[in-house]
C-alpha cells in the first residue's frame, strides 16, 4: 500500500511557520509581537574562524610560566588587536587577537582564540504575529491567507505583488513578454523555457517567479538568479496545475510571501507560497496526511497524465496492472475531458 | 521483560517476523516452518514514515503489520496494542522480530588520517560499506593549517568522525597531534550536535584518544587498526562498527525507531551488514573459482556485496539511487550510456528531466511502457557505476582469464523493486545481464519479496532459517546463463547446444552473435546441456572453443543463452541499435 503525496493548496488556511536560526543566536522578537516580511526577528554568526596561538612561544618563555601572563577570561569578548597575552621584557612582547571574537580555551601555554564571523539576520518572510519563541533558536509566525506549496525552490525568498504573466497556465514565459510594469512583482507563468529569463527577471527586477515546471537545464539560471523561483509541478514541459493556475490568478494584486527554500522531507519544508488575507470567517490549520478516499481531488505526477487533475472515483482493492504490465496499487480518477483512467497511486498527489 | 533477556530469548526461534524500513517502502515478512522447512508465509509493504507529517517509523510498520495479519490470518498484537513475542500459538504471535534499516537518512562523515595515501585512502575506502557521505578529509599531508582544519571540521558538521592513522608498533605522537585537532575542533561545536568518532589506528594510543576525546564529552568508539602495517589493509572490523554507527545515528533521527527496538533486545542492523551475511554465506559454498554478487538498488542507494570465499566486499552507494539523488549518475555516466539501452529516441534533456522528476518523488512508479524502459536503463547505469567504482579493488583470491570483465560469479541476487516489480522476469533478468555482463555459467537470483537483507540480519537469531528460505520460492531462479565470452560479427555463430530434459525430452538449437536465446526450462526443473562451442568463445569450460556437458537449472524466465559477447557490443547506428533494443528485451521475453 502507498501513501500519496500530499500537497496544500488551500484557499484560505491558518499559516504558522517556524522560523530558525542556523546557529545559536538571538531572536528578538517578542511573542504577539507584529512582523512583516522584511523584519529581521534573530541574529547569529556563521562560519567563524579558529586561530591556535601558541602563547608560550609568542613570548618566548616556558609553558607554565606564559600562562602567569594570559589576560582574557574564557569567553571574554575582544575586539581585533587586543592583548591576549603578555607584554614580557623590555621588548613588551604580546599576542594580540587577529579579529573580534572570543577567547574559547588556554592554558599550557596554548590559546584556541574564536573570530566573530560572518554576520547573518533571520528575516520574517512572511507578515503575521509572532506566537512562539525558542530564546537563541527559533520564532514561529501565524498568518491566515492562502497556501500554495511547490515541489521545487531555489533557495531565495523574497515578497511582492502577484502578476499573471502568462494567459494560461500552459503558456511559456518568454523575454519579449517582461516590461517595466512587472518591476517589483512577482510573475506567475505557466512555465519556462529559456534559462536567459532569469538574468531578464532579476534585472527588471521583478521579486520573484512562479511557474510550473523549467527543463532542468535551467536549474544553474535559476539558482543564480537572487530572485525566488519556485516550480509548483516538476521539470519539463509540464503546464501549471489549473487549480493553482487559478488560485493565482483571482489573487492578482495581492502581495505574496515567496519561500523557494529546498525540500527538507525530514523536516516538512517544502518551497511556498502564502498570501495573507484578511481573515473572514474561521479558518483551520492545513489538514496533514489526509488519506486517499473517493472523491478526493489530486493531480497525476507522471506519465501518461502528468500534472492533469482530477478526483477518485474508485480504490480497486489489490494489485491492478497498469499499462505496461506491472502491477500496483490504483485508484480509479475522473480526468475530466480525458475521463475515467487508472493511475497508480504512488503517482497520485493529494491536493488538499 | 529486559533487552537482553528478550535477546536471548530470540535466539533458535520458531517464526520470525523480518520488518525493514527503507526509503520509500517498510517491509514486514513473516517467517515460519511449513513442512519441516522455513519459509516466507507472506510479505507486506507500506510507505515509511519517517519523513513529515508523520515522522514516526513505528507508525508505517503498524500498517505493513495490518495488511500482513490479514494475509495469513495472524494476530500479532494483543489487546493492549503490544506486539505478542513469543508466540502463543494458534496464530498469536511471533517468536523472534529482526529490524534491518535501508533508509537513506544523509549521514555527514569526516575523515581523518595520518597519510593521504595510505591511512586516508583506507579509511575513504571503508566509508564505501556504509550509507554516510563524506564532507570533509584532513590529514597531515593536505599542507592546511591547525587553524584551516580544525575550521574545515567545524564547517562540514559531521555526524561521525573516522580517524586513521599510525601502523601497530608505528607514528604515535603524530597521531595524538592530529586527535588534538580533531578534539578542539569537537569542542568548538555546539554540544547538542557533536560528532562520535571511531578509532582505527594504532591501537597504542587508542586509551589516549579515549582521554583526550572524553574532555569534549565525545563518544569514541575503537575498531581494529585499519592500516597494521603499510603493506596491510584490514577493513572487516571498521565496517562492522561504521555501520552499526550509522545506524545508531540513524536510530537517534528516527521518531518511533524506539519501540520497534523494543521488540528486537534493541538489536538493529544496517541493511548492507544484512546483505553482506547472505553473500558471504553462499561464497562459502560456492564452486572453487566462482564468487558470489548480491545487488541491491532502491531509492535510497545501491548496495553490491560481493563474496569470494571468505572474502566479502561490501559497496554501498547512497549518491547512487533511483530517488532524491538520480540526477547525480549523469555525474558518472555520460546520457548516451544510459540512452544506449532505449529503444526510442530520447535526448539528454529529457534524460535530465526524467531524473530531477524522478528525484522529487522517489516513490512514484513507471505507468507506461517507455517510463518503464528508462527506468530500466537508469538502473543498469547505476549498476554499472557503482561496479565500475567497487570492483577493481575487489579481492579476488583467483585468477580468472578474461580481461575486462568481472570475476565469475556462480550466482547474482538482484534486489529492490527495479527488479521484483517487473512485468515479466525477463525484464529483471535483462536488466541484471546488461548490468553485470557476467561471464561464463551463471545463476540469476531474484529476491521476489525484497527480504534479503533482512533474511541475512535473522542469521543471528535463526540461521537454518536463512539457508532455507534462501532455497525457497521467496528466491526465486531467473534462470541458469550462458555468457560466452569473446566477440564476433553480428549473426555469426557462437554455439551449438542440445538440452536433455529429465523426462528423456531433447532440443537442440544455434546461436548466434548477437541474439539471446531463451530455451524452455521451467523454474525447478533440471537438464543436462552439451555445449559445442566456436573457437571464437570461451565459456569457462576449459578455454576457447572448448565445449562440455553440465546440469543446468531451469527458472522464471527459462535456461538463458546470452551470446551478445562479453563486453557488451552495440550498434554504432542509432537506429539500429535501438531496434537492437527492442529485440533483445522481445528475445528474453519470449
Amino acid at each position: 500500500m502507498d501513501l500519496p503525496h500530499q500537497t496544500h493548496v488551500s484557499l484560505l488556511v491558518v499559516i504558522r511557520r517556524q522560523r530558525v536560526l542556523p546557529s545559536r543566536g538571538s531572536i528578538i522578537v517578542r511573542v504577539n509581537q507584529k512582523v512583516s516580511p522584511s523584519d529581521v526577528i534573530g541574529r547569529t554568526t556563521l562560519a567563524p574562524a579558529h586561530y591556535l596561538f601558541d602563547i608560550a612561544h609568542g613570548l618566548g618563555l616556558p609553558p607554565a610560566q606564559a600562562d602567569r601572563y594570559l589576560r582574557r577570561e574564557l569567553d571574554e569578548n575582544v575586539t581585533g588587536g587586543d592583548i591576549l597575552a603578555g607584554p614580557v621584557g623590555w621588548m613588551r612582547r604580546v599576542v594580540r587577537a587577529p579579529e573580534e571574537g572570543r577567547v574559547v580555551l588556554q592554558g599550557d601555554g596554548r590559546l584556541l582564540f574564536e573570530g566573530l564571523g560572518e554576520g547573518f539576520e533571520l528575516k520574517a518572510t512572511l507578515p503575521g504575529t509572532v506566537i512562539g519563541e525558542e530564546p537563541d533558536v527559533s520564532a514561529t509566525i501565524e498568518t491566515v491567507g492562502a497556501l500554495v506549496e511547490g515541489i521545487w525552490g531555489n533557495g531565495c525568498q523574497e515578497f511582492g505583488v502577484l502578476r499573471m504573466s502568462t494567459q494560461s497556465s500552459a503558456g511559456v514565459l518568454v523575454v519579449a513578454d517582461l516590461n517595466i510594469e512587472m518591476r517589483g512583482a512577482v510573475a506567475v507563468a505557466g512555465r519556462v523555457e529559456d534559462p536567459n529569463i532569469f538574468h531578464t527577471l532579476a534585472a527588471l527586477p521583478v521579486r520573484g517567479l512562479i511557474c510550473g515546471s523549467m527543463p532542468s537545464a535551467c536549474i544553474p539560471a535559476a539558482r543564480a538568479a537572487e530572485i525566488p523561483v519556485i516550480l509548483t509541478e516538476g521539470f519539463g514541459r509540464i503546464p501549471m496545475n489549473s487549480a493553482i493556475f487559478e488560485l493565482f490568478a483571482t489573487n492578482v494584486g495581492r502581495e505574496a510571501s515567496l519561500n523557494a527554500q529546498q525540500t527538507d522531507h525530514w523536516k516538512g519544508l517544502r518551497p511556498e507560497v502564502i498570501i495573507p488575507l484578511p481573515a473572514v470567517g474561521s479558518a483551520d490549520v492545513p489538514a496533514e496526511a489526509v488519506q486517499l478516499v473517493v472523491g478526493r481531488r489530486v493531480r497525476v505526477l507522471r506519465a501518461p497524465y502528468a500534472g492533469r487533475e482530477g478526483s477518485v472515483v474508485s480504490l480497486p482493492e489489490g494489485l491492478m496492472p497498469v499499462q505496461n504490465g506491472m502491477r500496483v496499487s490504483c485508484a480509479d480518477v475522473e480526468l475530466g475531458e480525458t475521463g475515467l483512467v487508472r493511475v497508480p497511486i504512488a503517482n497520485l498527489d493529494i491536493l488538499e | 521483560m529486559s533487552d537482553q533477556e528478550n535477546a536471548r530469548s530470540q535466539l533458535d526461534a520458531d517464526s520470525l517476523l523480518l520488518l525493514n524500513i527503507g526509503t520509500t517502502h517498510t517491509r514486514v515478512s513473516l517467517i515460519d516452518i511449513v513442512e519441516r522447512r522455513y519459509r516466507t508465509v507472506a510479505t507486506a509493504e507500506y510507505s515509511t514514515t519517517a519523513d513529515a507529517p508523520y515522522l514516526d517509523v513505528g507508525e508505517g510498520v503498524r500498517f505493513a503489520l495490518d495488511q500482513l495479519s490479514e494475509l495469513v490470518g495472524c494476530e500479532f498484537f494483543d489487546e493492549t496494542g503490544q506486539l505478542i513475542v513469543p508466540s502463543r500459538g494458534g496464530g498469536t504471535g511471533v517468536d523472534a522480530v529482526v529490524l534491518t534499516l535501508s533508509l537513506q537518512a544523509d549521514v555527514r562523515v569526516a575523515l581523518v588520517g595520518l597519510l593521504p595515501d595510505i591511512s586516508l585512502r583506507s579509511v575513504r575506502k571503508l566509508t564505501e560499506s556504509a550509507p554516510v557521505r563524506v564532507v570533509a578529509e584532513i590529514s597531515l599531508g593536505d599542507r592546511r593549517s591547525d587553524e584551516a582544519r580544525m575550521d574545515a571540521l567545524c564547517q562540514a558538521k559531521p555526524d561521525l568522525i573516522l580517524v586513521a592513522g599510525g601502523s601497530e608498533g608505528g607514528a604515535s605522537d603524530a597521531v595524538l597531534r592530529l586527535m588534538e585537532v580533531v578534539g578542539l575542533s569537537i569542542y568548538m561545536m555546539p554540544q547538542d550536535s557533536r560528532p562520535q568518532v571511531l578509532f582505527m589506528g594504532n591501537s597504542s594510543v587508542a586509551a589516549k584518544v579515549q582521554d583526550l576525546l572524553k574532555a569534549c564529552q565525545c563518544t569514541v568508539t575503537t575498531a581494529r587498526n585499519i592500516r597494521p602495517s603499510l603493506e596491510t589493509e584490514d577493513l572487516d572490523p571498521g565496517r562492522v562498527a561504521l555501520n552499526e554507527m550509522t545506524a545508531q545515528i540513524l536510530r537517534a533521527r528516527l521518531g518511533g525507531i524506539e519501540g520497534l527496538l523494543s521488540w528486537t533486545g534493541g538489536v538493529l542492523t544496517p541493511s548492507p551488514l544484512g546483505m553482506g551475511t547472505v553473500i558471504e554465506l553462499l561464497a562459502r559454498s560456492a564452486p572453487p573459482k566462482k564468487g558470489i554478487l548480491g545487488v541491491s538498488v532502491g531509492s535510497g542507494s545501491t548496495t553490491l556485496a560481493a563474496g569470494f570465499g571468505a572474502t566479502l566486499e561490501l559497496s554501498v552507494r547512497p549518491d547512487l539511487n533511483l530517488g532524491r539523488n538520480a540526477p547525480h549518475l549523469l555525474d558518472l555516466t555520460s546520457w548516451r550510456d544510459v540512452a544506449r539501452w532505449l529503444p526510442m529516441e530520447f535526448s539528454e534533456e529529457a534524460l535530465r528531466d526524467y531524473l530531477y522528476n524522478k528525484a522529487l518523488y522517489p516513490q512514484s512508479v513507471p505507468a507506461t511502457a517507455e517510463d518503464l524502459r528508462i527506468e530500466m536503463a537508469i538502473t543498469r547505469e547505476v549498476i554499472r557505476a557503482a561496479l565500475r567504482a567497487a570492483s577493481p579493488s575487489w579481492r579476488v583470491p583467483f585468477s580468472w582469464p578474461w580481461a575486462g570483465v568481472l570475476p565469475p560469479i556462480a550466482s547474482v541476487i538482484g534486489s529492490g523493486a527495479a527488479f521484483s516489480s517487473m512485468p515479466k522476469p525477463g525484464y529483471a533478468a535483462l536488466t541484471l545481464l546488461d548490468a553485470i555482463q557476467p561471464a561464463g555459467v551463471t545463476n540469476l537470483i531474484l529476491d521476489a519479496q525484497n527480504m534479503v537483507s533482512a533474511l541475512g540480519a535473522a542469521g543471528r537469531v535463526n540461521p537454518l532459517a536463512v539457508v532455507q528460505v534462501l532455497d525457497s520460492p521467496a528466491f526465486p531462479q531467473l534462470g541458469t546463463v550462458l555468457c560466452p565470452v569473446g566477440k564476433s560479427h553480428m549473426g555469426d555463430p557462437v554455439l551449438r547446444y542440445r538440452l536433455q530434459y529429465a523426462d528423456g525430452r531433447m532440443i537442440r538449437g544455434d546461436v548466434r552473435f548477437g541474439m539471446i536465446e531463451i530455451v524452455p526450462l521451467p523454474l525447478g526443473q533440471k537438464a543436462q546441456i552439451t555445449i559445442q562451442l566456436h573457437r571464437h568463445f570461451d565459456l569457462g569450460l576449459g578455454g576457447y572453443g572448448q565445449g562440455g556437458s553440465f546440469a543446468v537449472e531451469g527458472g522464471l524466465a527459462g535456461l538463458i543463452i546470452d551470446a551478445r559477447g562479453r563486453p557488451l557490443v552495440f550498434e554504432s547506428d542509432h537506429a539500429k541499435n535501438r531496434k537492437l533494443q527492442e529485440d533483445w528485451l522481445t528475445q528474453i521475453t519470449v
